[in-house]
């Protein structure tokens, strides 16, 4: 398992563009400290033998949900509803910045 | 009518049999919720009267919500200044169903901010106090909703739980909460943290109103492919049920406990002795794996879910996350990050399957688990800034409940020598709710949970 001391500025700086996440440099050192001790913390979990465990991701087990058809229809909402709380709108659309030149 | 600490299934005979109309049990409650929430911090938005109310079980009965759930064109922030100006168009799925029951949403209430924290200190909305001592935090994340029930703002309320955010805060406020199996209750509309762990549940003054908002809330839900089809049974009766139990108390849960939380607990526990049920030791893995895995699973979860915040169809740019929000959205980016997905990612979901089977060995012994719920009772504001990670800690004899999805509950069952309230904690095996809520209410029969609740809410009478 990798070691607390991997986590550098450079780690944090990395991780932050991964999510699209604006910190502030003053910051930087805080987040490395905090996010080392929670990722030393978590090593715990070697000293557990999981060969040949199955991973688990829903705690019931349940497999293949399907929609009725037409229930999906139901939530719909209306254009004017789905954009009604976004800062740009253009023409009943969100409108975003220009992704490519 | 003295309405003064009458639980949910009293106002609604006391409704029902035109004792004492909705408006005036409305109108008591806002001017309540409005005369303390100054020196509490409760709810962050309260709505006028809805005039034409749904006739149901549950007619004219206020409730306090908690502020993440999707609440159609009344604001819902999540305790964010991401969502500040969020008014959902649309309803989820648990107040649609109290809404058709025929209640009424008093207010949404406080909590930490995405519902990351223990204590509501997270909320950028200022914290929420604990009423019984308001230096102290009322816990977290559904502070704001056990704070409500405990000064006695709204006869019950919705919290929800990911891991500790119902039991523990119920615990600090003295009052009942309970966490049901995960899937037993749609989380459709509410404002995801850790899907494969969020559970919406009830926070109320007695048993017998846990079970019925209980049943209210729960179901197989369209919108919400993980909500489950097991057969809900009828909590009321199954509750009133005089059935005796085989109770396991793990020793691993009993340890690092204040010493008076633990004095406490096991009287709890012996009393359950006294009523001719069985109890004996059992053995859990160690609830620091819990933390571990939750910590790994619920950040990844949080990571994904929050990047749907970048300001294009709502909410505001992502460099207002406050810094808890941000730790956990890097935590949760780095564990699923090439290179590490194996060593945490998955060994925490392998961990997560030992977990489960570990508590199904167990209850295949005993029919139910006490422990505590938290190893302390409410502490001061600002002592959880002090630890990076004092919130898991806080929170590690939920966690195993949590991660394998399964219910339990927190009832008041004592003070300290503060005069703070300490909970028990009754774990349950999967969609077992009916003997949690059977035990928990055996207790309350017996030893009406010492008072507290009573004395939790008598300095508010006024």
């Amino acid at each position: 398992m990798p070691k607390t001391s991997d986590l550098t500025k450079k780690d944090i700086l990395h991780i932050a563009k991964l999510a699209n996440l604006p910190i502030l440099e003053e910051n930087i050192e805080a987040y490395r400290k905090q996010l080392s001790e929670t990722v030393s913390y978590i090593e715990n979990m070697s000293e557990l033998d999981t060969k040949g465990v199955e991973p688990t991701s829903h705690s019931t087990n349940m497999t293949n949900v399907f929609f009725e058809d037409g229930t999906k229809n139901k939530r719909l909402l209306s254009q004017d509803e789905a954009t009604s709380n976004a800062k740009l709108t253009k023409k009943g659309k969100f409108a975003v910045k220009r992704l490519m030149g | 009518m003295d309405l003064f600490g009458k639980t949910v299934t009293q106002l609604r005979d006391l409704i029902k049999n035109k004792k004492v109309s909705s408006t005036e049990v409305w109108d008591y409650f806002a001017k309540r919720s409005k005369k303390y929430n100054k020196d509490l911090n409760v709810f962050l938005a309260m709505p006028e009267m809805e005039p034409d109310a749904e006739k149901g079980e549950l007619s004219g009965i206020p409730l306090a919500v908690k502020d993440n759930f999707c609440t159609k064109g009344v604001k819902t922030t999540a305790s964010s200044h991401v969502l500040e100006n969020f008014i959902p168009p649309y309803e989820s799925t648990v107040t649609l169903k109290l809404k058709k029951a025929g209640s009424r949403l008093l207010g949404k209430t406080n909590m930490d901010a995405w519902a990351h924290g223990s204590s509501t200190e997270t909320s950028d909305f200022g914290p929420t106090k604990n009423p019984w001592d308001t230096m102290r935090t009322p816990g977290g994340s559904s502070g704001g909703s056990t704070a409500a029930v405990a000064a006695y703002l709204a006869p019950a309320a919705i919290g929800s739980e990911t891991a500790g955010s119902i039991r523990q805060p119920a615990s600090w406020c003295g009052v009942v909460g309970l966490k049901p199996t995960y899937g037993r209750v749609s989380r459709y509309g509410v404002i995801a943290m850790g899907s494969s762990f969020d559970c919406p549940g009830p926070i109320t003054q007695s048993v017998e109103d846990a079970a019925l908002l209980l049943q209210r809330i729960t179901g197989k839900d369209p919108y919400d492919a993980t909500s489950s089809d097991v057969p809900v049974p009828n909590y009321t009766f199954e509750m009133k049920k005089k059935r005796k139990f085989t109770i396991g108390v793990p020793k691993e849960y009993m340890k690092d406990l204040d010493p008076e939380v633990e004095k406490k607990v096991r009287e709890a526990i012996s009393e359950f002795e006294k009523m001719g049920h069985t109890v004996k030791e059992v053995s859990l893995l160690d609830p620091k794996y819990s933390i571990s895995v939750y910590t790994i699973l619920q950040r990844a979860e949080v990571s994904s879910n929050l990047g749907r915040y970048d300001g294009v169809r709502f909410g505001t740019n992502r460099d207002i996350f406050g810094k808890e929000a941000k730790k956990r959205i890097m935590l949760g980016t780095y564990a699923l990050s090439v290179g590490y997905y194996d060593a945490y990612y998955k060994k925490a979901q392998q961990i997560k399957t030992l977990i489960i089977k570990d508590l199904k060995r167990v209850f295949s012994e005993v029919d139910l688990i006490m422990a505590a719920p938290t190893p302390t009772t409410a502490i001061k504001l600002g002592e959880f800034e002090k630890y990076a990670f004092f919130g898991e800690t806080m929170d590690k004899l939920n966690e195993a409940a949590a991660v394998a999805g399964t219910p339990a509950i927190s009832i008041p069952c004592g003070l300290d020598s503060n005069g703070l309230p300490v909970g028990l904690q009754i774990m349950g095996n999967y969609f077992d709710e009916g003997t949690i809520l059977s035990a928990a209410h055996q207790f309350e029969k017996e030893t009406n949970f010492f008072d507290v609740i009573k004395i939790g809410r008598e300095k508010y009478r006024d």
